[in-house]
């Protein structure tokens, strides 16, 4: 009872300071533009505007075009850098001597900020789908293959002892002993690698030109439309957090609590 | 004999000393030996030579005539960490074993909450392992190494974790179990108490190189009690044969420093 209570006065409290902070900005806007005009009217965007924007956009159905097709993206790529960070976590867990240098230099390449390799992507694939995925996969595959690294590297030995001693080896060692002792380790590298993707993606949307929210901001700035602009900024934040807290952090709750966490 | 240990040395690459030097030693079917000895006299390193976790540097181990080359069902080991697998209930965690041999559902359903039955626990079958205490922690552990039916269980400082009422009351009830099960036993304790209370054999060993220095028949009948004479008068004797060596190893380490 009283913990629900206190959720509520939480929600209650968000919704409060999100709506302050709105109401701050439209007077902000207001005192900018019409009050003092230090600023132009197409140059500051306005919460009334935005919802104008989406209203329109929504209308066209260019809005969902834009998501679905971002969406459809995030998975192919996000999908495809769990699989590559896996094979590429198991290559480097495997202790042969070229892979002790392989490491180093990828956690040298993970430095590199995504969007340095969009104009190497669009050399290789042209401006098309597959130069997106690339710079996705580029962008998260490895930080998730060094995560998963280090959660199989981190496993309690002696939970991998005692399970020895009880006939596993090999495959079903890995897979009743390894794989769920590092699972949590793991879907914190896949949080990570969730938001390097995020923005590997949008970077490559914004530097081509296919149907995706990178895309529809860019077509904001090309219409001088700074409300388009900030509406598709807000949407961009608003579905990384949706995959990351509505998702990713949910099955982490989950895992955490069965193991008292 | 059914466990042999035959000319058994350890080195380590980071000493200058054999962790284990020329051990022989016999165990028969159904007996339970006790390790003791002074810390680095290579007791548990013996240990994880049976339980196949290291090889010998030379030297070979047999279990009923054949020789031991890798970890196995055959050869259960319980450590001073309970190292139950936290994803898993309680229940789960005795089954573990029995499914890694792909035995039939029903029978492992049956067998594992026979094992919980008699380490007392049947009752928190579906609990997870962070709801449990440190002692109930270790009878889960237990069970899950009893459920495999192996040739022989090995534990390294069962109870050395726990708080002295625990280990008293969880002393008794392993003393029950085994000889309910009259399983082979070969344990490794720093508690001379412990090694006379369970051993038929206590086998005291020395360090630097570690070396058997006495095997000691211990002739008191089941089930033992501490406070008892003859129980005394052995705990006495092994406790003053490993001080010399507790205090001759301690000198050495200090020495060489």
């Amino acid at each position: 009872m009283r913990k629900k209570s206190w959720e509520k006065r939480k929600w209650l409290g968000s919704i409060l300071f999100f709506a302050v902070l709105i109401l701050l900005w439209e007077l902000l806007f207001l005192l900018g533009t019409r009050w003092l005009g230090i600023w132009k009217s197409y140059a500051f965007p306005e919460p009334l505007g935005v919802l104008r924007a989406g209203l329109r956009m929504a209308a066209n159905h260019s809005l969902w075009y834009a998501m679905a097709y971002s969406g459809l993206r995030a998975a192919a790529g996000f999908g495809l850098s769990i699989v590559i960070g896996v094979l590429v976590s198991l290559a480097l867990g495997s202790g042969t001597k070229p892979m002790n240098y392989l490491k180093p230099f990828l956690t040298g390449v993970q430095t590199l900020p995504s969007v340095c390799w969009v104009p190497f992507a669009i050399l290789w694939f042209g401006l098309d789908e597959k130069a997106i995925i690339f710079v996705v996969v580029m962008g998260a595959s490895f930080s998730i293959a060094l995560s998963v690294e280090s959660a199989i590297r981190n496993v309690n030995p002696l939970l991998v002892r005692v399970a020895r001693t009880m006939g596993a080896e090999g495959f079903m060692l890995y897979r009743r002993v390894i794989i769920p002792a590092g699972m949590p380790a793991f879907i914190a590298g896949l949080r990570q690698g969730w938001s390097f993707a995020w923005r590997a993606l949008m970077a490559g949307e914004v530097m081509s030109s296919t149907v995706g929210l990178g895309h529809s901001l860019m077509m904001g700035r090309d219409l001088a439309d700074i409300n388009q602009v900030m509406l598709v900024m807000l949407l961009i934040i608003m579905l990384g957090i949706f995959i990351d807290r509505g998702i990713i952090s949910q099955i982490e709750t989950h895992v955490l609590r069965k193991r008292g966490l | 004999m059914f466990l042999e240990i035959r000319g058994v040395s350890k080195k380590f690459d980071n000493t200058a000393w054999e962790a284990v030097s020329d051990i022989d030693l016999t165990i028969k079917e159904g007996e339970f030996i006790c390790l003791v000895g002074p810390s680095g006299c290579g007791k548990s390193t013996l240990l994880n030579m049976v339980a196949g976790l290291e090889m010998p540097t030379s030297g070979e181990i047999y279990l009923d005539g054949q020789k031991i080359t890798a970890p196995g069902a055959d050869r259960v080991m319980m450590f001073q960490d309970a190292a139950l697998f936290p994803w898993l209930t309680v229940l789960e965690n005795v089954r573990f074993g029995l499914r890694i041999m792909k035995k039939d559902p029903a029978w492992i359903e049956e067998t594992a909450m026979k094992y919980l039955d008699m380490v007392k626990l049947s009752k928190f079958a579906h609990y997870r392992v962070h709801e449990l205490s440190g002692g109930m922690k270790q009878r889960v552990s237990m069970a899950r190494a009893l459920a495999i039916d192996s040739k022989i269980l090995l534990m390294d400082e069962p109870f050395s974790a726990l708080d002295k009422q625990t280990i008293n009351k969880l002393r008794d009830e392993v003393a029950q179990i085994w000889e309910r099960t009259r399983k082979t036993v070969i344990m490794v304790t720093h508690s001379v108490e412990e090694a006379v209370f369970f051993g038929d054999r206590v086998v005291t060993m020395s360090a630097h190189p570690g070396r058997i220095r006495d095997i000691i028949p211990i002739e008191l009948k089941r089930p033992r009690h501490i406070d008892e004479i003859d129980f005394i008068t052995y705990r006495k004797a092994i406790l003053e044969e490993v001080r010399s060596e507790v205090d001759r190893s301690e000198e050495e380490e200090l020495g060489k420093a």
